[in-house]
Formats: structure tokens, sequence, C-alpha cells
């Protein structure tokens, strides 16, 4: 499906079809967004919340939005802020320590249906979870959505060094986990 | 060179074997949910907004009741002080029905106000004076 651009999509919001933008937007974005989110969550139930949660902030907010950065890193940083919120309220609400947290996603991971019969993907899935939240969120952005680092840093708000060394420090440590025994 | 070769050459060079890997997405939502899901967002956002105008006509309402609440507090307090009868009200169906004692106790209580002007000395002289003063006749008095 062709989506338009989002320079249009925003004069569209702008000129009074903010609904039907609206929509449009959610259309161009909601997949990307959602696995962004997914992978970070795992649970397909609360990933959908989050995603909703996402688009309900980008209504709201679009009216403010002074395109100084781009509609999608700008709906990435909301979707980002929205999964670093939710996963630090579960620590708080089950006074669960990090690894806690992790593992129960990782007991998520073991019920996942598409991971069921396919021990590397389930082992790259679980290498991920060992990862510091933020240094998850940047290898997902580089190694699944093969983002830019100016991009991500425009998302995360680090600077691009930053994320290279975060990258870098993510895959060796994902890598030592997938040839070890 | 575009990003995904540096990216993948990046990759090559520092993780062999994950660069090795199919890149894989585990994690597909259920079947229908991305043609549901503007939908279900329009409606959150619908739910929301209703939301809000309820609320917005609940606390409308709550004020007025609240100022209600404030009035019949007010009235509970006040109210009883004004209408109950009290113990020193001097009125005629309840004198006729005290004995003298009854009615001196009552009196005892019950302030009365002079004005101390027309207050006379208990001395006679000052007495015979007031009375000429005021052309009473002291013998119309004796007569009593």
């Amino acid at each position: 499906m062709e989506h338009q651009a989002d320079n249009e999509l925003l004069q569209l919001f702008k000129n009074g079809n903010s609904h039907y933008a609206f929509n449009l937007i959610i259309k161009k974005y909601q997949q990307r967004v959602y696995t962004h989110v997914r992978r970070m969550v795992i649970d397909h139930d609360d990933a959908s919340d989050l995603t909703q949660n996402t688009f309900i902030k980008v209504w709201h907010n679009l009216p403010k939005f002074r395109e100084d950065s781009q509609l999608f890193t700008w709906i990435y940083r909301i979707a980002t802020n929205e999964c670093l919120s939710f996963l630090k309220n579960k620590r708080k609400r089950f006074f669960l320590p990090i690894g806690d947290v992790e593992g129960e996603l990782s007991d998520k991971l073991a019920h996942e249906p598409s991971l069921k019969g396919d021990a590397i993907e389930m082992k790259l899935q679980k290498a991920l979870l060992l990862l510091p939240e933020k240094q998850r969120l940047v290898f997902n952005m580089r190694y699944y959505n093969e983002m830019k680092y100016e991009d991500m840093s425009e998302v995360l708000g680090t600077s691009v060094g930053a994320l290279k060394a975060s990258y870098h420090h993510a895959v060796q440590k994902i890598e030592n986990y997938l040839t070890s025994d | 060179m575009n990003m995904n070769q540096e990216n993948d050459n990046e990759l090559k060079k520092n993780a062999p074997y994950l660069a090795s890997l199919e890149k894989k997405n585990s994690f597909q939502a259920p079947e229908g949910f991305f043609e549901d899901l503007p939908s279900k967002i329009e409606d959150k956002i619908q739910e929301a907004t209703t939301e809000k105008k309820h609320t917005y006509v609940s606390l409308h309402y709550v004020k007025y009741a609240a100022a209600a609440v404030v009035l019949l507090v007010a009235g509970y307090y006040f109210y009883p002080s004004k209408t109950i009868p009290q113990k020193n009200t001097f009125t005629a169906w309840n004198v006729d029905s005290l004995t003298d004692d009854e009615l001196l106790d009552e009196m005892s209580d019950f302030p009365i106000e002079y004005e101390t002007e027309t207050v006379v000395s208990n001395d006679d002289a000052d007495i015979i004076n007031y009375l000429i003063d005021n052309k009473v006749d002291i013998t119309e008095i004796n007569g009593i």
C-alpha cells in the first residue's frame, strides 16, 4: 500500500481534515510502531495497548508538532517513552528487580508460538533480554529497523557516538551469548 | 555505500555469527489486527472526549450539591436556636401557668435592662426630691 509523504499528511491535518489525516498516519506507522513496541514488551496485549496509547498521544500532540524533527522519529520517540514507562511501572508495581522483569519477559518468550521449534531465534531473543533496556532499544532500532544513527539520536536523545558505542557493546554481548554453549 | 550495506559490514566485522543469521520478525500480530487498530484508536479518543464532557457535567452539578450540603449543615446548627422556645422566653401562656415562686425564679434568670438615668436612690430625701421635681403628688402615693 502506498502511503502519502509525511509533509502531505501534516498539511492535510492542518487544513481541517484532521481525522482523515490522522487515520492515514495510523495506517502508515501502525505496523512499525507495534513491532518496535512488541520487541520491547514481548506480550501482544501489552504491545497493542502501548501502540494505541502512542497514537492517542500523537493525536493530542500533533497540533503542537513543530516539525523540527521528522514525523516518524517523533512518533518513535513517543512509542519508546511508552515502552520505557511501561517497564518502569511494571518494576515499581511488583517491587521487582530488573532480573525479575526480564525473567517474566523470558517466560512470555517461551510461550510465543512463532518461536516454537526455532531454537536459534529463541536463543537470540533470550540474549536480547539480557541487555540493559536502552541497549536493547538501540540494538532493535539498528539491527531490525535499520535506522540511521542520526534518526536514532533524535528518538533517544543520545549522541551518535554514544549510540555507536552502545550498539557495538550490544552486538558483542549477543555474539558471545550465541556462540557460547 | 548505503546504510544497509554499512550496517551489514559493521555486523560482519564485529559479530560474524549474528551476521550469518537470517533476520526474522518473530513477533507477528494476530490476523486482522492492523485492519481494526485505526478504528479502535479513534473509538478510544472519542470515549475519552465523551468521558471528559461527562466529568465536566458531573463536576458542574457537584458544585451545586456541595453548596446545598453547606447550607443544610449551616441550617442544622442555626435554625433550632431561632425556633425552639428558650427557657427564658417570657410569653403569656407560660406566665399564666407558672406559680409566683416559679415566676420569680424565671425572672431572676431573665436579664432586665434598666435605664440607669431613671434609677432613684434608696435615700428617702432623694426620693422625695425626685417626686417633687417630677410634680408627683406625695399624698396620692401615701394613699395607695
